[in-house]
């Protein structure tokens, strides 16, 4: 026994404070190779393009070194553009948003999905029929989940919430991650939510559940299309690399137009990279209203508009700082 | 003496100080709001130290509740395991295999049956104590002096009586080692339960601020859960020495901590 | 090393024993009904999402970065903790300067930390290795710093006597003494590095039990979830197993000579 801690000990110590230096210095900065794309995601129904694309080869085709890494939730895409971990991300307009907002210096290139009247709707407020909340107004007092502050849900429930008259103080906010709320809502811990897919159809066929839907839609006023999803990159990235982002945006919208015109295939890549059943897979929707993936200041500035009547903006930053359009 | 003290105390100071001073310097050089130094953490402490206080309130009530809650429940079945040394001995991977499970994986569960409400919290809170108090009584218990057990034969005491009177007291030294554990990770564990069931608490606090980019409020906030963790850690502390004089006195002629 | 061989058959054995009082347990709560199958599903749906997981390679692959992970953070962090232990032995104003540091540092959760750790660290090894080493540090510290400061004053006399220098005691004398205390120290931060691993993994990785745990969840593959938890709790004695077989090599003196199991 003594050897182990004997002569060498001081090795064995050095060593150890050597790797752990080593650990912690870790990885330096890649290679500045133009045609590299670093690409930092929460998993969607829009990303599906871009994962059938990296899979069928079609970025390489095209000329592009895509890195795919996916983290949990937009504030995390954002936190891994800015610590430099990747290049571009994918996520709700809120987190860039809310990251320029706060001087991190990300802005929004490409759009992948929208909403509109009367029927392309991709986020849901509902009820159980436990609850016994009938409509908009009905929700006050009641316990409502989101799942993450500052995130597309916070804003949908406070705009539709607004129009009825109320304010969120007026509910008891719980922050619940999609998943966990079916089983909360029939279980009756919550009595209403705000939910995407794929957990809406599942919640929607729950007989146990009973669902009742409050409002459809992130904003109260979709006559015009509202930016869902958004594609964003760092100001030093889109200065230095605006063809690779364009080839990028290409790639993305071939393929997504391939998608949308083989529903097998859709189905197929819904099952292999969301890892839905195939049940499930059968409801599947891209959130597309829009073909193009053309980002304006407008449809952004909507956004901004809404976020603060919700009190969600702490500042106020120009609209033109938080959009560059580098859609083909 | 009390100048060689004074002059320790002072050279105590020097590596806190270096590090402050290290981190100010590699913020300043970074020069993002991501990267905040120790001033701007100050000036959110103080900006902020109401609301922080007033949240850490909640944390701390939840943190006691689900405290106390698992040391009336495993103290007891502690000392029974280690009674019953058979069925003891066969439990002790299930400890183990209990102890590695993620707080944020244990969630999910206990909602289904607690909802999201304080018991859910408290259950969880209780849940993470609760491994280190049945994990220190039972070894406790277990490796008993072999003449307490002879004492309280020839005091003729019955089974419960045993526990009581002979297996408690002389397993206190070492459940107090457990209670010292388990009062850190029900702090640690009433932060990780607020952020993952969030209404409110310091984990809210905490996990707003760092969703919204607001990385200096959350230090701050991080800060007041250090501050919190070292006086409460320090008060379970000498709440132990002073109930188990008896311990610390035959046992401070030996070393002196 | 005979008794060593047929303890660690009976370990195994009550392994096995626990592991089944555990499926049991959950059969009976999950036929109970208190909660609707869906949520709470059966050991044989459970079963199945962990051969379809199996099957399909992800588990493996997932479960074998999960523990190399948790392993080499707490290699590193006893390494480490152990190194500051014998610092501080050394050079008490060292202690006494890294005391309050400790103190205030050991209470924060890692879950606190993670997305603001993402920021400075990005999502690579660094981050992992940070947090990881952040949790798991003090208790081989605490214990060892502990231990070294209780080594009986007649050990260390003999040892002056014999002429040995204060690095020789350290070494010879003080660090095999301490062993047994820092092993246990090691032991509760091998449980505390697997929670800190997966919980990083959920939080911002791209790999390991966590992230699979979360996209599983998001998927809505609910036994699937739970099989998972379930090879989260083998992995405790996984990791146990390993850090008493450690022990047994580097403090095992102490168990043969008061005769007791580790």
């Amino acid at each position: 026994m003594p050897i182990f801690f004997g002569r060498r000990i001081a090795c064995k110590i050095a060593a150890a404070l050597i790797a752990g230096a080593a650990l912690v210095a870790g990885v330096g900065a890649a290679g500045a190779e133009n045609a590299k794309l670093r690409f930092a995601y929460l998993l969607a129904d829009s990303d599906l393009p871009i994962l059938v694309a990296q899979k069928n080869g079609d970025f390489a085709k095209a000329g592009l070194d895509v890195e795919l890494t996916e983290v949990q939730g937009g504030p995390a895409v954002v936190a891994a553009i800015a610590s430099g971990s990747a290049d571009v991300g994918y996520a709700s307009p809120v987190p860039p948003i809310n990251a320029r907002i706060n001087g991190i210096n990300v802005k929004m290139v490409m759009a992948l999905g929208h909403e509109v009247d009367p029927d392309k709707k991709f986020s849901w407020l509902i009820a159980s029929q436990a609850s016994g909340i009938a409509d908009l107004a009905g929700l006050k007092g009641k316990k409502v989940a989101v799942n993450a502050n500052g995130s597309l849900c916070v804003l949908t429930l406070s705009d539709h919430m607004a129009k009825a008259g109320l304010k969120m103080e007026d509910v008891e906010l719980v922050v619940l991650p999609f998943p966990q709320q079916e089983a909360a809502l029939e279980q009756g811990a919550i009595d209403a939510t705000c939910t995407v897919n794929p957990f809406f159809s599942s919640i929607a066929k729950n007989q146990a559940v009973g669902v009742k839907i409050l409002a459809e839609g992130v904003l109260a006023d979709e006559r015009e299309p509202v930016l869902n999803d958004v594609i964003f990159a760092t100001d030093d990235f889109i200065a230095k690399n605006p063809d690779t982002l364009k080839t990028f945006g290409k790639v993305i919208f071939e393929t997504r137009q391939k998608l949308l015109a083989d529903r097998g295939a859709m189905e197929a890549a819904a099952t292999e990279f969301l890892g839905l059943t195939s049940e499930a897979a059968k409801d599947f929707k891209l959130p597309v209203v829009k073909p193009e993936l053309t980002i304006s200041e407008a449809e952004v500035q909507v956004l901004l508009d809404a976020m603060k009547r919700a009190g969600m903006l702490t500042q106020e930053v120009p609209v033109k700082d938080m959009v560059s359009n580098m859609a083909p | 003496m009390s100048i060689l003290r004074s002059r320790q105390g002072y050279s105590a100071l020097v590596l806190p100080v270096v590090l402050l001073l290290a981190w100010q310097v590699l913020a300043w050089r970074a020069s993002t709001p991501l990267f905040p130094g120790p001033w701007q953490v100050a000036v959110s402490i103080w900006r902020l130290y109401p609301q922080i206080v007033g949240q850490i309130g909640y944390t701390l009530m939840r943190a006691a509740a689900g405290f106390f809650v698992a040391a009336i429940v495993m103290v007891p079945l502690g000392i029974l395991l280690g009674r019953l040394k058979a069925v003891g001995s066969v439990l002790e991977p299930i400890l183990d295999m209990l102890a590695t499970l993620p707080p944020p994986a244990v969630v999910p569960i206990v909602m289904l049956f607690a909802g999201t409400g304080d018991a859910a919290k408290i259950a969880v809170i209780a849940y993470a104590a609760g491994i280190p108090l049945i994990m220190n009584t039972y070894e406790a218990s277990k490796t008993l002096h072999p003449m307490a057990t002879l004492v309280a034969r020839s005091l003729r005491l019955r089974r419960l009586e045993t526990m009581v009177f002979i297996d408690l007291p002389a397993s206190l030294p070492m459940i107090a080692t457990g209670v010292r554990l388990a009062v850190a990770s029900a702090l640690l564990v009433s932060v990780t339960a607020e952020m993952l069931l969030a209404t409110n608490g310091i984990g809210v606090f905490l996990q707003r601020q760092q969703e919204n980019f607001q990385i200096a409020n959350g230090l701050a906030a991080i800060a007041f859960i250090s501050m919190v963790g070292l006086i409460v850690n320090d008060l379970v502390q000498r709440l132990e020495r002073r109930l188990l004089f008896w311990h610390y006195r035959s046992t401070e002629t030996q070393n002196d901590r | 090393m005979g008794s060593f061989r047929l303890l660690e058959i009976l370990a195994g054995f009550r392994a096995i024993i626990s592991f089944l009082i555990i499926i049991v347990t959950w059969q009976s709560i999950a036929s109970l009904g208190l909660v609707p199958e869906k949520y709470f599903p059966s050991i044989l749906a459970i079963a199945a999402g962990f051969r379809d997981m199996m099957m399909s390679g992800e588990l493996v692959s997932a479960e074998l970065r999960t523990i190399s992970r948790a392993l080499i953070g707490v290699a590193s962090a006893s390494m480490l903790g152990i190194g500051l232990a014998v610092l501080g032995d050394l050079f008490p104003s060292f202690r006494r300067g890294f005391a309050p540091i400790a103190a205030l540092v050991q209470p924060i959760p890692p879950a606190a930390l993670v997305p603001m750790a993402v920021f400075m660290l990005g999502l690579g090894p660094k981050l992992y290795a940070f947090i990881v080493i952040l949790v798991t540090v003090w208790p081989p510290y605490f214990n060892g710093v502990a231990a070294l400061a209780s080594v009986s004053d007649v050990q260390i006399r003999t040892g002056q006597m014999l002429g040995l220098s204060r690095w020789q005691i350290l070494r010879q004398i003080k660090l095999p003494a301490a062993m047994p205390e820092i092993f246990a120290g090691i032991r509760y931060a091998s449980s505390i590095s697997l929670i800190a691993v997966v919980v990083a993994e959920m939080l911002a990785g791209h790999d390991g039990l966590g992230f699979l745990l979360i996209r599983k969840a998001f998927a809505i593959r609910i036994p699937e979830v739970y099989a998972l938890m379930f090879v989260c709790a083998v992995n405790g004695l996984i990791m146990n197993t390993i850090v008493n077989g450690l022990r047994w090599k580097f403090a095992g003196w102490q168990s043969r000579m008061t005769g007791q199991a580790a």
